[in-house]
């Protein structure tokens, strides 16, 4: 396993913390993580209950955006590594970026000023996109017979 | 051996840069919003400021990775740009700690009072226009949230806030220093 590796690994891990302290009150986890967990993702997030989704009557602590962000970012990251993806999602990776940005930004911006009233669902498919465009950039990490993803060979 | 330039200069001052702009930034939605009336909404100026603080955060990653990884001899991994994003979150919440501490207990000692008094304000007006809770059950999230403001203003609240910075901001930071990495390593 290579250095790159071991720190996708670490990235996937720390995402799989942040999702699950965002879940800590569903799961049941005790008063004291529930909390803990509460402060430390308000840091990273408005946490407002009013925009996070719920699940058997209880809110999840981060937003639906961030949940779409950090939720596809990490699927993004472990599929990396099993599946070859087209060339296009790695050399159009910028692109892609921006244009998640933007329709992060549309949603935003067009609700504050009533043009447009964002949903639970818009948050969280504009932040798919989002943490989607960011996994692109680790793309090149899977190998298909001793070739990289971004054609050097390995 | 080559030795690779220190990051550590560029780290302190990226921090420092954006630590002052974030703080700036903070302060001029705070004194807006309580001067305003309380609208009794859950989602205002203040909550886009978390969001802002947390997305203009990790800004400090991206310069410090994309200064160091213009220097001669440098030849960035992902876990150069992880490590650098870490490093330069944690000056950043020092940064951002320092700045807030001597704003909040020596240039202005009742900001925090009358964050408080909007915020309860606010949470108030909310409840009443969403008929969502019983009146003890009201009283007691008040309770908490004044309680909470309190507690920041003590010097283990202070370092409790600290302590979650480091966190928040040292999660985003890694990881767009780690991107950056992979961006500039493609240069």
């Amino acid at each position: 396993m290579n250095s790159d590796t071991k720190w996708i690994l670490t990235l996937v891990g720390i995402l799989v913390f942040i999702l699950l302290s965002s879940l800590s009150s569903i799961v049941g986890f005790p008063d004291w993580v529930q909390h803990f967990s509460h402060s430390w993702l308000q840091t990273i997030c408005h946490t407002n209950p009013e925009r996070s989704f719920s699940l058997m009557g209880e809110s999840m602590i981060l937003c639906g955006r961030c949940t779409g962000i950090y939720f596809s970012l990490t699927l993004g990251l472990i599929t990396s590594f099993f599946i070859s993806f087209p060339r296009i999602l790695r050399n159009k990776r910028l692109l892609f970026l921006g244009t998640s940005i933007l329709f992060v930004l549309i949603d935003v911006v067009f609700d504050w000023l009533g043009i447009w009233s964002n949903s639970n669902s818009s948050r969280f498919f504009t932040g798919i996109m989002f943490g989607l465009s960011l996994s692109f950039f680790f793309f090149q990490l899977s190998k298909k017979n001793g070739e990289q993803l971004d054609g050097t060979k390995t | 051996m080559e030795q690779k330039p220190s990051f550590i200069m560029p780290a302190i001052t990226n921090a420092l840069l954006v630590g002052v702009g974030l703080t700036v930034i903070s302060l001029v939605i705070t004194y807006s919003t309580i001067g305003s009336e309380p609208s009794g909404s859950m989602f205002g100026p203040l909550t886009f400021m978390q969001f802002g603080i947390c997305l203009l955060g990790s800004i400090a990653a991206i310069l410090t990775v994309n200064g160091y990884a213009k220097m001669d001899g440098v030849e960035l991994t992902i876990g150069n740009g992880a490590v650098i994003g870490l490093i330069t979150g944690l000056f950043l919440a020092i940064v951002t700690t320092i700045l807030s501490y001597v704003w909040n207990n020596m240039i202005d000692p009742s900001l925090m009072d009358s964050m408080k008094n909007y915020m309860v304000k606010n949470m108030e007006l909310f409840f009443e226009k969403s008929g969502a809770m019983s009146g003890d059950a009201v009283d007691q999230v008040l309770g908490d949230m004044e309680k909470g403001f309190d507690e920041q203003k003590t010097m283990m609240g202070i370092l409790k806030g600290f302590g979650y910075s480091i966190i928040g901001l040292g999660v985003v930071n890694l990881i767009s220093g780690m991107i950056t990495a992979k961006i500039t390593a493609k240069d």
